[in-house]
C-alpha cells in the first residue's frame, strides 16, 4: 500500500535573476511518486534539486501549484492535519531556554499521552537516546550529537507510521552519524515505521535504503532499487556523478 | 480543533517566558514603569488639571493592556521564528487554529495580572474605581478581546509577509491605537480621517473608558459589537494567510 501518492506535483518559486528582476523556476515539475509502507526510501540529488521542496509538499507545508499529493490516503492539500507523521531535519531546533525533559514532556502532551503515561515515556526516550544526564540541561547548551539525539527522540514519541528525515546526519561526526544511522535501521525494523529520507551522503543511502528517487532541477530522473543500482554501477557515488551530469 | 494540544503549546509558553528573564520584563516591566509615570503625574495634577491627569491614567491602563495581550501572541510566534521551532510544531500535528489559540489563553494568563497590578497603580494614584467595578472589568474584557483579535490578524500578516516583517508584533498596534482616538475624541482628527477612526478597533473602547474616567455615562453597546465583529472577521482573513503562504512558500520561509 501506498503510504504517500504524489501525482504529477509542479511547483514554482520566485527569485531574482541577475537584473533584479523576479523571475520565476520551477523547484518540481511534473513530479509523481508513490512511497510503500515500511520501506526506507532514498530521496538523491544535488543542492537546490528540489528534495526539501518535495518533503515539504509531503508534509503539506508548501502547496503545490498543480497536483495531487495524498498521505495515509488523505489529500494533504485541502488544510487537514495528518497525524501519525513525524519529521526530522538535521538542522532541527527548539526553544534555547527548554531542556530535553521539557521537550519530550510537552510532546508528549502534544500527542495526548496521559500523565503517567507521559512520564514514563519521556523517561524510555530519554534512557534510550542516552539523554539521561542532559536532561535538564538547556537546548542551548547541548552539544550537536545530543541535539540531533533529542530531534529522534521527540520524533518517535507518537510512534509514529512515517517517519521524514531531510538531511539528518548533515554536519554530525562519523561516531554520530553511525548512532543515528543505527537508531533509523531500528526505528524501521522494530517499529515498523515507513522512512523517507534526504541525504547527499552515498554511503549512507546504500546502507539504509531500499529504493531511490533521483531529483536533479526538480524533475525526477530515475526511481529505482539500491540493489539494482550497485549492479549496474560501481558504486552509488559513481550513480550520483552520472545523474548529475544528465542536464 | 484539539484541547489537548492547545494546553500543549500553553504548557510549553509558560515553561518559555517562566525561563526567558526578559520576557517576563518586558511584560511587567514597561506597562508598570508607564503607569507609575502617568500615576504620579494623575497626583500631581490633582490640584489644577484632576481630569485631564486622570483622562491620561486611565486610557494609558486600557492601552498598555491591549499592548501585553496582543504582543504576548505575537511574541510568542516571533520566538518560534528566531529560534527555529515553528516547522516542528506544525508537523507535530498542530493546525494552525490550535497554534493561535494557545497563544491566545497564554496570553490571556499573562496579561490578567498585568492588569491588576496597573489598575492598583492607578488606584493609589487617585482613580477610585471600585464603585464602577464592573464596568472596568466590562471595558476591560472588551480590550483584551480586541487585542487578541489583532494579534490573530497580525500573526496571519506575519505569515504571509515572511520574518522581516516581524517588527509587527511590536508596532503595529501603535497605529491602530493612533487611529482609534485614544486621549480625545475623534472629532479631534481631520475630516478625512474621521470615518477611519470610526471603523477602528479600539474607538468605542477608548470612548467609554475616557466617559468612565470623567465620570459621564458609558455606553457598551458599540464597543462590544466592534469586538465582536472584529474577532469573527480576523479568523478567515487568518487561515487564508496560511493558505496564502503555504502557497507561495512562505510558511516554510518562516518557520
Amino acid at each position: 500500500m501506498a503510504i504517500i501518492s504524489i501525482s504529477r506535483v509542479s511547483k514554482q518559486f520566485g527569485s531574482r535573476g541577475d537584473g533584479g528582476k523576479k523571475e520565476k523556476f520551477y523547484a518540481l515539475k511534473d513530479v509523481s511518486l508513490k512511497i510503500e509502507e515500511g520501506e526506507i526510501f532514498g530521496i538523491l540529488g544535488p543542492n537546490g534539486a528540489g528534495k526539501t521542496t518535495l518533503l515539504n509538499i509531503a508534509l503539506g507545508i508548501v502547496y503545490p501549484d498543480s497536483g495531487n499529493v495524498s498521505v495515509f490516503g488523505c489529500d494533504v492539500i485541502n488544510g487537514k492535519v495528518v497525524q501519525g507523521i513525524s519529521y526530522v531535519s538535521g538542522e532541527e531546533r527548539f526553544h534555547w531556554a527548554l531542556t530535553p525533559s521539557d521537550v519530550l514532556t510537552f510532546g508528549c502532551i502534544l500527542h495526548g499521552l496521559g500523565r503517567s503515561e507521559r512520564r514514563h515515556r519521556r523517561d524510555e526516550l530519554l534512557a534510550l537516546f542516552g539523554l539521561d544526564k542532559v536532561a535538564k540541561s538547556r537546548f542551548d547548551v547541548l552539544s550537536t550529537g545530543e541535539k540531533m539525539r533529542l530531534a529522534f527522540a521527540y520524533a518517535l514519541i507518537n510512534r509514529p507510521k512515517l517517519l521524514l528525515l531531510d538531511e539528518p546526519t548533515i554536519g554530525l561526526d562519523p561516531d554520530i552519524a553511525i548512532t543515528v544511522r543505527k537508531e533509523i535501521k531500528r526505528i524501521n525494523g522494530e517499529l515498523g515505521a515507513t522512512i523517507v529520507l534526504t541525504s547527499h551522503y552515498m554511503r549512507e543511502v546504500e546502507q539504509l535504503c531500499g529504493r531511490i528517487a533521483f531529483i536533479n532541477r526538480g524533475k525526477i530522473m530515475q526511481v529505482a532499487k539500491v540493489s539494482e543500482i550497485r549492479k549496474r554501477h560501481a558504486g552509488l557515488d559513481a550513480y550520483f556523478v552520472k545523474m548529475v551530469g544528465q542536464r | 480543533m484539539n484541547v489537548g494540544r492547545i494546553l500543549a503549546l500553553v504548557y510549553r509558553d509558560l515553561l518559555i517566558i517562566r525561563r526567558s528573564k526578559w520576557r517576563l520584563v518586558e511584560i511587567f516591566y514597561f506597562p508598570l514603569t508607564t503607569m507609575l509615570m502617568w500615576g504620579f503625574y494623575a497626583s500631581y495634577s490633582a490640584s489644577f488639571a484632576f481630569e485631564a491627569g486622570l483622562l491620561v491614567l486611565v486610557i494609558s491602563l486600557f492601552w498598555n493592556f491591549a499592548y501585553v495581550a496582543q504582543s504576548t501572541v505575537n511574541m510568542q510566534m516571533m520566538e518560534d521564528v528566531w529560534f527555529g521551532s515553528l516547522k516542528q510544531l506544525f508537523l507535530s500535528g498542530v493546525s494552525e487554529v490550535e497554534y493561535v489559540a494557545a497563544r491566545i489563553f497564554t496570553a490571556t494568563v499573562v496579561s490578567a495580572p498585568v492588569l491588576a497590578l496597573m489598575a492598583a497603580v492607578a488606584f493609589f494614584s487617585g482613580w477610585d474605581f471600585l464603585s464602577e467595578l464592573p464596568l472596568v472589568a466590562a471595558i476591560s474584557a472588551l480590550t483584551l478581546l480586541t487585542s487578541l483579535a489583532m494579534a490573530v490578524l497580525i500573526t496571519g500578516m506575519i505569515v504571509v509577509l515572511g520574518r522581516g516583517y516581524g517588527f509587527l508584533s511590536w508596532t503595529a498596534l501603535q497605529a491602530f491605537v493612533l487611529l482609534s482616538a485614544p486621549f480625545f475624541p475623534r472629532e479631534v482628527f481631520p475630516g478625512f480621517l474621521q470615518p477611519v477612526s470610526a471603523v477602528m478597533p479600539y474607538t468605542y473602547i477608548f470612548e467609554a473608558a475616557r466617559n468612565l474616567a470623567l465620570g459621564s455615562p458609558v455606553g457598551l453597546w458599540k464597543p462590544t459589537l466592534v469586538a465582536a465583529a472584529y474577532f469573527v472577521f480576523v479568523w478567515p482573513v487568518y487561515i487564508f494567510c496560511f493558505r496564502l503562504a503555504r502557497k507561495n512558500g512562505n510558511l516554510v520561509k518562516l518557520a
